[in-house]
């Protein structure tokens, strides 16, 4: 069982963060972490591995500069190698675009199953994973809660609005999985030191073959206007003398709520 | 294969023999751009088959009516969705930001080589191109993007737009069979299961009562039911409850759940992450309890407390009740 979990760097959401007036792109300055999101995916992808008893993790990564740090915290966790796509033409790749250069990344590596997180916690789209699956003609599940690998299918219990579908799946497949579908482990000590000499292989566009295929330069839709969303004036924290509830109370019945 | 015409294709949802609130929103959306473009609007029912069609202010409504029945393959609705889109050629397809919507527009906008905008709140039309508003890192930031020449889908967040209010009118409704497809399936449909069919509506409400993680766990949800109870409110949730399976999905507020903007948000801790806050910062009011006075809740919150929830809560219930 070898499986490839896309993973994405972000800036660390604690962090500031601007935007390029010019260009409208988000400015990524300083260490990118790996998102949070996609932890679920390494540990998913971890324990499947295991249970099957053979294979490995491979990490897929997009991102600016040779970035790394991020691909550690996943190889610490367990993950074998990464493959990272590192191209100046990159920056302002909308969703699409870079569906088109994971799954090209993807192609470069030997899987039975992709796994990705619905969503990055940055900028996100939502997209990105489904598109990845169509471009390689792969069969996707998403928002998958539970995932299990049964002979040559995927069994995967899919988060729905009202409630959940169970989907069975031929492999090879992509998932993608929500938050809380495992516990992500911590990398343990043994993990991060040996995460320094797993294998990370960087590969550029013109190495995927996608030069003028991919990039800010052919995104389909062009940004116009970037404005911060109304922000909400803080409201009055009242010290409490202890008739909070009763306040409260007094407020909902104004509004005739009570 | 020709290029896009004028019209509006519009993904539609239904349960309880109604259409869903989202899809009502849509429809209303999509009504204002197939009117400035000069295109019909078409609707394409996805999984029901008791729903009335008569007035939901479409030109059009292609049904898969077996959708429901059928189970759910995401494969199968692609594919369904995609027989409509080839045949109409429309100019923009609108679907819900949702398990369903996500599967449909990255699909399809792959399969077409569209342009799509994500996490669209608004859309216009100037001059024949169309124009659609998306939210950004969480809510913070609103982009403006053109939607490019050729045929463009949009996946757009719930509660973005006022639900179309049915009137009269004609509609040209069809029926299409899944059969043709379900033969030729790499997925085959899966049993569904939809436990929650109380009918809750969050987005509906007034009031509600929201819960965070500071619940702590699962058996401390009643304490902030009976308070919901007591209001006649339903209880919504922030995504670690859900995530957690404490509450089920249609309580979710926020990014991933449903937008809502009740008059009064009650939030009993939760400390607003901003994928949370992008779900209900648009309420009239917004209370927030918890115990964490740099809960970034409290930077949109109107008035706040950092009293324990187990202490508040109980006493909210005798005051309510007495």
């Amino acid at each position: 069982m070898n499986i490839a979990v896309c993973v994405k760097q972000i800036p660390d959401p604690a962090a500031p963060w601007s935007l390029d007036p010019s260009t409208h792109n988000l400015v990524r300055e300083g260490k990118l972490i790996l998102d949070d999101s996609d932890a679920y995916g390494v540990e998913m992808a971890l324990q499947l591995v295991d249970k099957a008893g053979a294979g490995e993790v491979t990490l897929v990564s997009m991102a600016p500069r040779n970035e790394t740090s991020g691909l550690r915290t996943g190889l610490a966790m367990g993950a074998a190698k990464a493959i990272l796509v590192t191209d100046d033409q990159l920056a302002g790749s909308d969703a699409l675009s870079t569906a088109k250069v994971l799954a090209a990344a993807i192609a470069t590596t030997e899987f039975d199953l992709v796994i990705a997180a619905t969503e990055s916690t940055d900028g996100y789209t939502g997209t990105t994973p489904v598109q990845i699956a169509e471009l390689l003609g792969l069969p996707s599940v998403s928002f998958a809660k539970k995932v299990e690998i049964d002979g040559s299918v995927v069994k995967v219990d899919r988060q729905t609005e009202a409630g959940y579908d169970e989907v069975i799946c031929p492999l090879p497949a992509l998932v993608t999985v929500t938050a809380g579908v495992v516990e992500p482990r911590y990398p343990s000590f043994k993990g991060i030191m040996s995460a320094k000499s797993k294998p990370v292989v960087t590969l550029s566009l013109a190495d995927l073959g996608l030069v003028g295929a991919a990039g800010g330069a052919v995104a389909g839709q062009e940004i116009v206007s970037v404005q911060k969303a109304e922000a909400r004036q803080a409201g009055v924290i009242v010290e409490d003398d202890g008739t909070g509830a009763q306040q409260l109370v007094e407020y909902l019945e104004q509004l005739k709520f009570v | 294969m020709s290029g896009p015409n004028n019209g509006v294709m519009v993904v539609l949802e239904a349960t309880a023999g109604r259409l869903s609130d989202v899809s009502l929103e849509l429809i209303s959306l999509g009504k204002d751009v197939a009117n400035s473009l000069g295109g019909p609007l078409v609707g394409v029912l996805i999984g029901a088959s008791d729903v009335a069609l008569t007035a939901v202010g479409c030109d059009i409504v292609d049904c898969y009516v077996d959708f429901g029945t059928i189970g759910y393959s995401s494969e199968m609705a692609v594919t369904a969705l995609s027989a409509r889109v080839e045949a109409i050629r429309p100019r923009l397809l609108l679907a819900p930001t949702g398990t369903l919507g996500l599967d449909l527009c990255s699909a399809l906008s792959v399969a077409f080589d569209a342009t799509l905008a994500s996490y669209v709140v608004g859309l216009s039309v100037d001059a024949g191109r169309i124009q659609a508003t998306s939210q950004l890192y969480g809510g913070k930031l609103l982009a403006d993007c053109d939607l490019g020449d050729g045929f463009a889908i949009a996946c757009v967040v719930p509660g973005s737009a006022v639900a179309l209010q049915l009137g009269v009118g004609d509609v040209e409704v069809s029926n299409h069979s899944l059969d043709a497809i379900v033969g030729s399936l790499a997925i085959e449909p899966g049993i569904r299961h939809e436990p929650e069919a109380s009918g809750v509506d969050i987005v509906a409400a007034e009031l509600l009562v929201s819960v965070g993680r500071g619940i702590g766990a699962s058996a401390n949800l009643e304490v902030v039911q009976e308070l919901a109870d007591a209001l006649g409110v339903p209880m919504s949730a922030s995504r670690p409850v859900i995530d957690q399976g404490w509450l089920p999905k249609p309580h979710q507020v926020g990014k991933s759940g449903k937008k809502v903007k009740p008059k009064v948000y009650l939030s009993f801790g939760i400390s607003g992450a901003p994928e949370h806050l992008e779900g209900m910062r648009q309420s009239e009011v917004i209370i927030a309890c918890n115990t964490d006075p740099n809960a970034p809740i409290f930077k949109v919150a109107h008035y706040g407390t950092t009293l324990d929830l187990f202490d508040l809560v109980p006493e909210l219930v005798e005051l309510v009740e007495g």
